[in-house]
């Protein structure tokens, strides 16, 4: 089974909100939602695995706070500076959520 | 970052598509086995990607005017049945939005007589009443009485200015009495408001009533000991000493874009207070854009 790591993104909330308002109009059974999920994180993770080929990286002034639970690193960070050839972005802050990318579920 | 020019960026738009279409078509056979309509399955696509495109994260290159004629006809649809679900009996009342101190509510009276019309009265109602319900209810009081009932017989603009004058009496008395109860006796007989049937809010709980005193003791008996002192109606407290409270500064406000990075990892280690991250497959939301990315290094300390 993939993660449902990926429900937390702006895709994976749009489509919760999409399976909430046709739930809420009877037009759906919950059921049939979950399914819906639960492929869309099979697609999401394939998409990332097998469509995407750039690379970031960042150097960050603070690591202000971790954690890891459950096999789950959530990390804060602070002064981010993101990378990419030839591209720049910071951000003031930065939490990361990263699940258990080793082994497959 | 260039977000015009960066790759991760760039090609989120593609690969959200994708994602789209793929999970869209795999549970098509779901949808038929649950006997679901198809135009289910498309109103979702649709919502989905309207929603995406919405977002601001990503620009989708959709044609948006499919996705947004239906959007607004389900909107318009939300709304014609809120409208139609009207709280008082015989009379519909309409809150019409307006960035004013006075907002004109619209009150729909059914015909009094067979043959008649729909008689349209309008009040006007402060704001704040009409947000914290206080407008809602005094008409709900208002116009279920039976003088009521008499004045919509009247013609529509002394009908207005009589309900009117009802109204601001009650926000009056309202204001006058925002931490207890207004026990107002019913009037037998009258058309005076009757008090409301619905729950009362937790503010305008009345206070619990004082312990009473002892009755007197003559004089030259021992008196008793007098009662401990009767509790004091509650009052609401700010905890205490709650400015020695140390918390913790939220890691960011509410109006602000929280970046977050959705990913998996390879590796992350530490050296002493020097941590490296070794992260792949991720989505990051960065100043309201998504990136995404296979592989992503970094560098902290702690």
């Amino acid at each position: 089974m993939a993660h449902q790591l990926y429900r937390n993104t702006t895709i994976g909330h749009c489509l919760q909100e999409s399976l909430d308002e046709l739930m809420q109009y009877d037009q759906l059974p919950p059921a049939l939602a979950m399914k819906v999920l639960l492929q869309f994180d099979k697609a999401i993770s394939a998409a990332l695995a097998n469509r995407v080929k750039s690379r970031l990286s960042f150097k960050a002034g603070k690591l202000n706070t971790y954690r890891f639970c459950d096999n789950v690193w959530t990390l804060l960070l602070t002064g981010v500076e993101f990378k990419e050839v030839q591209d720049v972005a910071k951000a003031d802050r930065m939490k990361i959520v990263a699940m258990d990318g080793r082994a497959q579920v | 970052m260039s977000h015009v020019h960066c790759h991760s960026h760039a090609i989120v738009g593609q690969v959200y598509k994708s994602v789209v279409n793929d999970t869209i078509a795999a549970v098509r056979s779901f949808f038929l086995d649950e006997g679901v309509d198809e135009q289910v399955l498309q109103e979702l696509k649709t919502l989905w990607e309207t929603k995406l495109n919405q977002s601001r994260a990503v620009d989708l290159k959709e044609a948006e005017t499919t996705p947004q004629q239906s959007k607004s006809a389900r909107a318009s649809a939300v709304r014609a049945a809120a409208r139609s679900a009207a709280p008082a009996a015989g009379a519909a009342a309409q809150p019409v939005a307006q960035p004013q101190s006075l907002v004109p509510i619209q009150i729909t009276i059914p015909p009094q007589q067979p043959g008649g019309e729909n008689k349209t009265i309008v009040v006007q109602v402060p704001v704040s009443a009409v947000q914290s319900g206080l407008a809602g209810q005094h008409l709900q009081t208002i116009l279920s009485s039976a003088a009521a009932q008499a004045t919509f017989a009247l013609p529509p603009d002394i009908a207005s200015s009589m309900l009117q004058q009802q109204l601001n009496e009650a926000l009056r008395q309202s204001s006058q009495q925002q931490q207890r109860v207004v026990t107002v006796a019913p009037a037998a007989g009258e058309g005076s408001r009757e008090p409301p049937r619905r729950p009362v809010p937790a503010a305008w709980r009345p206070p619990p009533p004082l312990h009473p005193w002892p009755p007197r003791v003559p004089a030259g008996l021992p008196l008793p000991p007098p009662p401990p002192p009767p509790p004091p109606p509650p009052r609401f407290h700010e905890p205490l000493n709650s400015e020695d409270d140390v918390s913790d500064h939220e890691p960011a406000d509410l109006q602000e874009t929280f970046n977050v990075m959705v990913c998996q990892y390879d590796k992350i280690t530490r050296s002493r207070n020097r941590w490296k991250f070794h992260l792949k497959d991720g989505i990051m939301n960065l100043d309201g854009k998504d990136y995404i990315f296979q592989k992503a290094g970094g560098d902290a300390e702690w």
